[in-house]
């Protein structure tokens, strides 16, 4: 699989860089957990990339193309931002929240056509939200928000999805269940995602590789799949003092404990 | 077929609404014209009488004045509600009230002022307030909605200082009589004649603005998402704001400044809809232009400023919205 996204010494912050010189590269295919402790510059990054920021400095590259040249309608059919933060204004319907996620390519004057309610509706059936199509978006709780916007970003279309946190509100089912159905649609190989995680042992389970923030420089690179328990237990223990990673030893994954 | 029942009713109830009362109106007026005759004016007769002199130079401008002006307070009021996710923004909020009002006395005060100087002035004061809110913002280099409302308030209380400057100056006489009753607002010195230029600006904008209706409800899911969804929501704040003030003040120079029908008339659209997608905004010009003829009837009866009715109008819609807000009607955040 070929490069889908390409960072070149990334500096990005508000008032002072936060995120400071990072480079790396993700393909096609590839589900990238990004970790690292509170205000290790995680969030400013996922912002620093789809240049969000105005103190940035340095390259991002979608399939080759640098974002910075790119209108914003442009770089959103190429990025989809899940941010932390999504305010949802009393009256939207789940309905209106998505089409509005193909904004990107019908632009401002278009109405959605049949094609976006098809897309719409894929994507409701997707995330297992298809019987909230008609209620108010602001009236639902925070967790089955969080699958409404993860279902627009999926009926946005972008090859490169750049989730934070997406699931800080969903319950123990769902969560699994979101990894599941993002996994399914990163398997084709046309997109990777890029995933702010604040549980070691999720992100161990379910990513295929993982970088490590600290204050806001690329520390360590970690493959489950591949890197040895031990560095995975000091490049983890590292990051987060006193955690614990086993092996289960039958399917061999790998669990965290705190001591 | 559920889903859109609502809205086919309150679109109907709406409908029904402010055309009863622009029908009603024009059966109202210190002129008396009988059912009979406006009938026969209606269909052609009565040409060159009195009577059909003050029907179609008076009665009948001053209903689609009316209706012209609270359709663009009422529309201007749902766009504002939305892009600024506040449930208590307003065409005020801008300042092109105020602004226009500070014009408007301008013209009276320096000029002794024709109806068109008049009409001129308020505009373009109207125009420069949002022109100023705009290069406030930009200057603090914080795009945020909060920063379009402060920024506001500053040009409002700006041009509120100009407005006592003037009434001061002012001749106790005449002129200051004149500001007084220009700042709350009246239709009775509406003829046929004021009635194109603002009739166009409304329909000009409205067309954009619902041709629109896409980027003001992206805007109402906040700067971060809007912009992950590659709308540039600094760009198209100020269209829309620009859009927005180029009707008011249109229709605020004719009328003078008529208070909260931008503010009330959203929240009883969003009342009867429930939601603010779908028809949302026209039923807000709909029902904004009832509250004007409503509040025009008593007016006109007893003489008196549109304002202290539309203030009688607001005061149980704003109570009934005091009411929700306990049930979070309107977010966390509003």
């Amino acid at each position: 699989m070929g490069t889908m996204l390409e960072v070149r010494n990334l500096w990005a912050g508000y008032t002072d860089f936060v995120v400071r010189d990072l480079s790396f590269a993700v393909a096609g295919g590839e589900l990238v957990g990004i970790l690292g402790r509170n205000g290790s510059g995680k969030s400013t990054l996922l912002r620093g990339l789809t240049c969000g920021l105005r103190r940035r400095r340095g390259q991002v590259l979608v399939r080759g193309e640098d974002c910075a040249a790119l209108s914003p309608r442009q770089r959103a059919r190429r990025m989809a931002l899940l941010p932390q933060h999504t305010p949802s204004s009393p009256g939207l319907r789940v309905e209106e929240v998505l089409e509005l996620g193909r904004y990107p390519w019908e632009g401002p004057l278009r109405p959605p056509g049949s094609q976006t309610r098809e897309l719409v509706r894929r994507a409701a059936e997707q995330f297992g939200i298809e019987g909230l199509l008609y209620r108010d978006c602001a009236a639902l709780s925070q967790g089955q928000r969080q699958l409404v916007q993860l279902a627009r970003v999926a009926v946005q279309g972008a090859p490169v999805l750049l989730l934070d946190e997406p699931n800080s509100a969903l319950d123990f089912p769902n969560t699994h269940q979101f990894f599941r159905t993002l996994t399914g649609l990163l398997a084709g190989g046309e997109r990777c995602a890029l995933v702010v995680l604040h549980d070691p042992a999720l992100a161990l389970r379910w990513c295929g590789r993982l970088l490590l923030l600290e204050e806001g420089r690329l520390v360590g690179e970690l493959r489950p799949g591949e890197t040895g328990l031990h560095a995975v237990q000091s490049a983890l223990g590292r990051l987060y003092p006193g955690l614990q990673v086993r092996q289960d030893r039958e399917s061999g994954r790998l669990f965290c404990a705190m001591e | 077929m559920k889903k859109r029942g609502r809205d086919w009713a309150a679109a109907a109830a709406c409908l029904l609404l402010a055309g009863g009362l622009g029908t009603v109106s024009l059966f109202v007026g210190s002129f008396p014209l009988s059912l009979s005759q406006i009938g026969s004016i209606l269909t052609g007769g009565m040409e060159g009488t009195l009577e059909a002199q003050v029907f179609w130079q008076l009665r009948f401008p001053r209903m689609c004045m009316g209706l012209l002006a609270g359709w663009a307070l009422g529309l201007a009021g749902g766009v504002y509600q939305t892009v600024f996710r506040n449930p208590l923004a307003s065409p005020d909020l801008t300042g092109v009230a105020s602004g226009a009002s500070l014009g408007a006395a301008c013209a009276i005060v320096l000029g002794a002022g024709t109806r068109l100087e008049i009409m001129g002035g308020s505009f373009l004061m109207g125009m420069a307030a949002l022109a100023l809110v705009l290069l406030l913002v930009g200057a603090a280099r914080l795009e945020r909605t909060g920063s379009y409302i402060l920024a506001g308030v500053i040009v409002s209380s700006l041009a509120e200082a100009g407005l006592m400057t003037l009434k001061v100056m002012a001749d106790p006489e005449r002129e200051l009589a004149a500001i007084e009753v220009w700042t709350m607002g009246s239709l009775s010195a509406m003829t046929a004649d004021k009635l194109p230029l603002p009739a166009a600006a409304v329909v000009l904008c409205t067309v954009a603005l619902l041709l629109l209706r896409r980027p003001i409800l992206m805007l109402s899911l906040g700067d971060e998402q809007a912009r992950s969804l590659g709308l540039d929501p600094v760009f198209w704040r100020g269209v829309l704001l620009t859009l927005t003030t180029l009707m008011v003040a249109a229709v605020v120079s004719v009328l003078g400044a008529v208070a909260f029908v931008g503010l009330i008339a959203p929240h009883i659209a969003r009342l009867l809809l429930g939601r603010r997608g779908g028809p949302y905004l026209p039923l807000c010009g709909l029902v904004g232009g009832a509250v004007l003829l409503c509040a025009d009837l008593p007016a006109r009866v007893y003489t008196l400023p549109l304002s202290i009715f539309t203030v009688l109008l607001a005061v149980p819609v704003l109570a009934a919205l005091l009411w929700r807000r306990k049930e979070g009607a309107y977010g966390d955040d509003a």
